[in-house]
């Protein structure tokens, strides 16, 4: 069975309310038990209550990192889900599958029939309101409508609805299997199937998970050994502190609701300063209000990660819409000079590992460190494979999976906690025996850590410039060898760390048509292009950074050396990662290829792009699919 | 261990305060109240922000931790949810509590955090050279309101009996036996506790003088006969009282004492309870697999 390939997108569109994102989870889920990888995309009304929601779910046999260019079948919950789909079913003329559209006929009839469209009529209202007796049941009536179309399997798709409603009892489970099947018994007596699509045959089901983006940084956190949450609520990151919550609170922890983000980040500072692995998860406006404690962290060298799950800025901006602009205030935000780290995730997968980095090299380096997603990310749901955590009888704990940068395990790193008996020559002293937290000698500039009620090594920390032991001092020595010290441990990462997370590179060739260099969510979409490329017979070389800051400039170098140019897409306006590289490396001729409507990249523009540059030999500028396309094109 | 005295608490960092400023007594009240309690310096954290009267954890020995402007509480709330085992204790001014760091007053008052906050109220910016504070008086001179104070003035007594603290004290630099006490009866209150020490600052506020002090100063609970200190209706009068000193200075005193104590659960008697509610879970691997496909 495993042979035969399928990759089918489905998407699920109505009111908010009427089950369409519950139905979008049931797919993901009975494409899980089938043994099917599954994306599912949910896009939430902006409204409080009711408006437009839809679930867009991409099932393959394959791993799959994007929703795709377009979906196969639409199931429209009402009109407004024709309607807002419109702009793709009308371009189904020109492309060589035809989009399947099942509809609810109580709510909508089509006034013209679109090429190249297949209609499936269904009054899934009326089904559920007359025979079921039960609204509720419409979108339970529409999975029996799919599941009999398209021969997603039964059993894997009753085994989800039931493992949903068994704690509500069995007869809740029966009536949901009763709308179920009547929604199966209205296609076979009604419709004719005349579309291509189908599921093959289940598969054994494989050791996996569901997680959403959000709940992949929270339970990545807790692998990491997390003691301290700081939250604050805003959108979208408001997620990860709801998934995290109960599993802190059993691991020993808590989650502390902050008056405001300066609050959050200045009480995990504090559970930090007092030997607790700590973070916070905030969104933009978040990172400007935190700015100043940022810095108090790279000043005081105390271990702190933040998540900065991105929404479209500038000011309060596009709250639940997908951006990337936060590269610049991850990066530079905060007043002064200091070390720190970015991480970004491509994929939920990723934010669960990187989840586990960010608190290995914040304990490690006591530096702060960034952990970039995004919106989209945050809800977006993913069928992969389960990861492992062991947990040695010697406190060890090792992280294994299919971790997606390459690198085989993670081992949870613990901050460096002076131990006197470990110094022994009293390195670590001064003269009158004064615990020396901030020794400037060490080569990797990192120092041992002591927590409160160690009576060895009391000291105290200030945002003040200060001398070894921490005493107030601006003299130039001391500034000087400090601020040395503190860099050195950026340097240390580089040579020690960074590697772990440059593994995603792929060369075709050592003078490839075209390169991609691209972070975050979009590089799960420059992937899936930089593939159909490769399949038009280009030479494409690929590079997926999980590590944006600090910068190993020679491996950036290196890389863009094997392609006639490179594309650097993002979704900002300036070009954010291009910049950085511009700065940061001998790399002055990059293709930025930028998007900032609010939405992410599809594949295609990605690809389109990539042969118009290829085409018209373009090296280096600043382009977004309008250039390509000649108009803002809206992608989902 | 051997008894520990004042000395033991304190740093070898010396103060860089002016000659004069009531913030040496608060120092030397602190350590006394300490070296009183025995408390461990190695558990005690005082975390401040910025200003004058931040700095003074630096001249204390212990795990102290200089912050930011006005963010001392968040801090501090942080190392005390994380360390319940720790005695934490904010030094603060009236500008690092009550203009730039207002905000964070109410969330921990009516949380019951067992913090104690200790503000040194000088009525004046004194590390940027003389600016008016929330707390200083009509007309007073501030080098950017140099036609003297019109902003009005807050209460900070009112404040955070209004927020909820569960403890709340007015003291003296002036007057060490007095403070040491009342700092020793703060750390050793059950929930937040909030001492507001009036403490002079000679090259600021030329009005707020140890002069003026010695003959305007009343005790409430000895003077005033203020014994109902569990009585919040009382409190709020004696601390609405209070402000008659701003209004008329010079006929009216200023209060030292204890306006409110009362017992209450603290933020960390409820956390245990959740946490003893919600249980533990040794296995990572437990929490990571409620995200598999349910068993049917």
């Amino acid at each position: 069975m495993a042979n035969e390939r399928f990759d089918l997108v489905i998407k699920v569109g109505g009111e908010g309310g009427e089950g369409v994102i519950t139905a979008g989870d049931f797919l993901t889920e009975t494409a899980a038990r089938a043994g099917y990888w599954a994306v599912n995309y949910k896009s939430y009304p902006a409204e409080i209550k009711g408006g437009y929601a839809q679930s867009t779910v991409r099932v393959s046999s394959e791993r799959v990192y994007s929703t795709g260019d377009s979906f196969d079948i639409l199931c429209a919950f009402n009109g407004e889900a024709v309607e807002k789909n419109m702009v793709f079913l009308k371009r189904a003329k020109e492309e060589s599958k035809p989009k399947v559209l099942v509809y609810d006929s109580t709510d909508y009839q089509p006034v013209e029939e679109l090429e190249n469209v297949i209609y499936y009529p269904v009054p899934l209202s009326e089904l559920a309101k007359d025979v079921m007796k039960a609204y509720i049941t419409k979108n339970i009536i529409a999975l029996g409508v799919l599941s009999e179309l398209f021969e997603i399997p039964e059993k894997s798709i009753k085994d989800a609805i039931k493992a949903k409603f068994m704690r509500k009892g069995e007869r809740i489970v029966e009536m949901n299997y009763k709308a179920f099947d009547l929604g199966r018994q209205y296609v076979r007596e009604n419709l004719k199937k005349v579309d291509p699509y189908k599921f093959p045959a289940p598969q054994e089901p494989q050791d996996v998970v569901i997680m959403e983006g959000n709940q992949a940084v929270a339970k990545g956190s807790i692998a990491a050994g997390v003691q301290f949450y700081a939250a604050y609520p805003i959108t979208p990151a408001t997620t990860v502190g709801n998934y995290i919550v109960n599993d802190l609170i059993k691991r020993g922890g808590w989650l502390y609701q902050a008056e405001d983000e300066i609050s959050s980040l200045g009480m995990a500072l504090g559970a930090s300063f007092a030997g607790k692995k700590a973070m916070t998860a905030t969104s933009g406006p978040g990172i400007s209000l935190m700015s100043e404690f940022i810095s108090y962290a790279g000043i005081t060298e105390l271990p702190i990660v933040i998540v900065d799950v991105q929404r479209g800025g500038p000011g309060t901006g596009m709250p639940t819409k997908h951006e990337q602009a936060d590269l610049f205030i991850c990066a530079f935000g905060g007043h002064g000079d200091f070390p720190r780290a970015i991480l970004a995730a491509t994929t939920v997968e990723d934010n669960f590992y990187l989840a586990v980095e960010a608190f290995n090299l914040a304990e490690k380096y006591q530096i702060p460190v960034f952990l970039m997603t995004d919106g989209a990310l945050a809800i977006r749901s993913e069928v992969f494979p389960t990861p492992k955590v062991e947990q040695r009888e010697d406190g060890k704990i090792i992280v294994r999976g299919q971790i997606p940068y390459g690198v085989e395990e993670i081992e949870v790193v613990n901050r460096w906690i002076y131990n006197p008996e470990e110094d022994k020559e009293g390195r670590f002293k001064s003269p009158t025996g004064r615990f020396l937290r901030y020794k400037t000698d060490t080569p990797d500039g990192i120092t041992p850590m002591a927590i409160p009620g160690d009576p060895n090594a009391i000291h105290a920390i200030t945002g003040l410039e200060r001398t070894e032991n921490t005493d107030p001092r601006f003299t130039p020595e001391i500034r000087v060898k400090q601020m040395n010290k503190r860099f050195r441990k950026l340097q240390t990462l580089l040579r020690e760390d960074a590697a772990r997370f440059y593994k995603d590179m792929r060369i075709d060739s050592d003078n490839a048509d075209v390169a991609i260099i691209s972070w975050g969510l979009t590089a799960s979409i420059a992937r899936e292009a930089a593939k159909r490329l490769r399949e038009q017979g280009y030479t494409v070389n690929e590079f997926y950074p999980r590590l944006l800051w600090p910068i190993k400039a020679e491996v950036f170098e290196e890389f863009a050396s094997k392609a006639k140019r490179v594309i650097v897409p993002e979704t900002n306006y300036h070009g954010q990662l291009a910049f950085i590289l511009r700065a940061t490396t001998n790399l002055k001729d990059l293709i930025s290829y930028v998007a900032y409507r609010g939405e992410a990249f599809i594949p295609k523009e990605i690809e389109d792009f990539a042969k118009m540059a290829i085409e018209k030999d373009i090296k280096k500028g600043w382009f977004t699919p309008s250039d390509v396309y000649g108009t803002v094109v809206g992608a989902i | 261990m051997a008894v520990l005295t004042a000395k033991d608490y304190r740093s070898e960092v010396e103060p860089t305060w002016c000659a004069g400023c009531g913030d040496f007594g608060v120092l030397n009240a602190t350590a006394r109240a300490l070296a009183e309690l025995q408390k461990d310096p190695a558990k005690v954290v005082g975390v401040s922000g910025i200003g004058c009267s931040s700095r003074l954890p630096l001249f204390l020995k212990g795990y102290n931790a200089h912050t930011l402007h006005g963010r001392a509480i968040t801090f501090a709330i942080g190392v005390k949810v994380a360390r319940p085992d720790l005695d934490v204790i904010v030094f603060t001014g009236d500008g690092d509590m009550f203009s730039i760091g207002s905000g964070h007053n109410p969330h921990v008052a009516r949380r019951n955090l067992d913090i104690t906050i200790i503000m040194m109220d000088n009525k004046v910016y004194g590390l940027t050279k003389n600016q008016i504070s929330p707390t200083s008086r009509d007309g007073q001179y501030g080098s950017l309101t140099p036609y003297g104070n019109i902003d009005g003035h807050i209460n900070p007594i009112m404040y955070m009996l209004t927020f909820g603290a569960t403890y709340v004290a007015q003291t003296y630099a002036g007057n060490l036996k007095h403070m040491t006490k009342i700092i020793k009866e703060a750390i050793s209150h059950k929930g937040l506790s909030f001492v507001n020490i009036i403490s002079p600052c000679p090259t600021f506020n030329k009005f707020d003088s140890y002069k003026y002090y010695k003959n305007h100063l009343i005790d409430i609970n000895e003077d005033l006969g203020h014994n109902e200190i569990d009585n919040f209706n009382k409190a709020m009068e004696m601390a609405i009282h209070w402000d008659d000193n701003y209004r008329d200075p010079n006929n009216t005193k200023a209060h030292i004492g204890v306006y409110y104590k009362v017992e209450k659960p603290t933020y960390h008697d409820r956390v245990k309870e959740v946490q003893e509610r919600l249980g533990r879970e040794d296995s990572i691997q437990n929490l990571i697999n409620v995200c598999k496909p349910k068993a049917i």
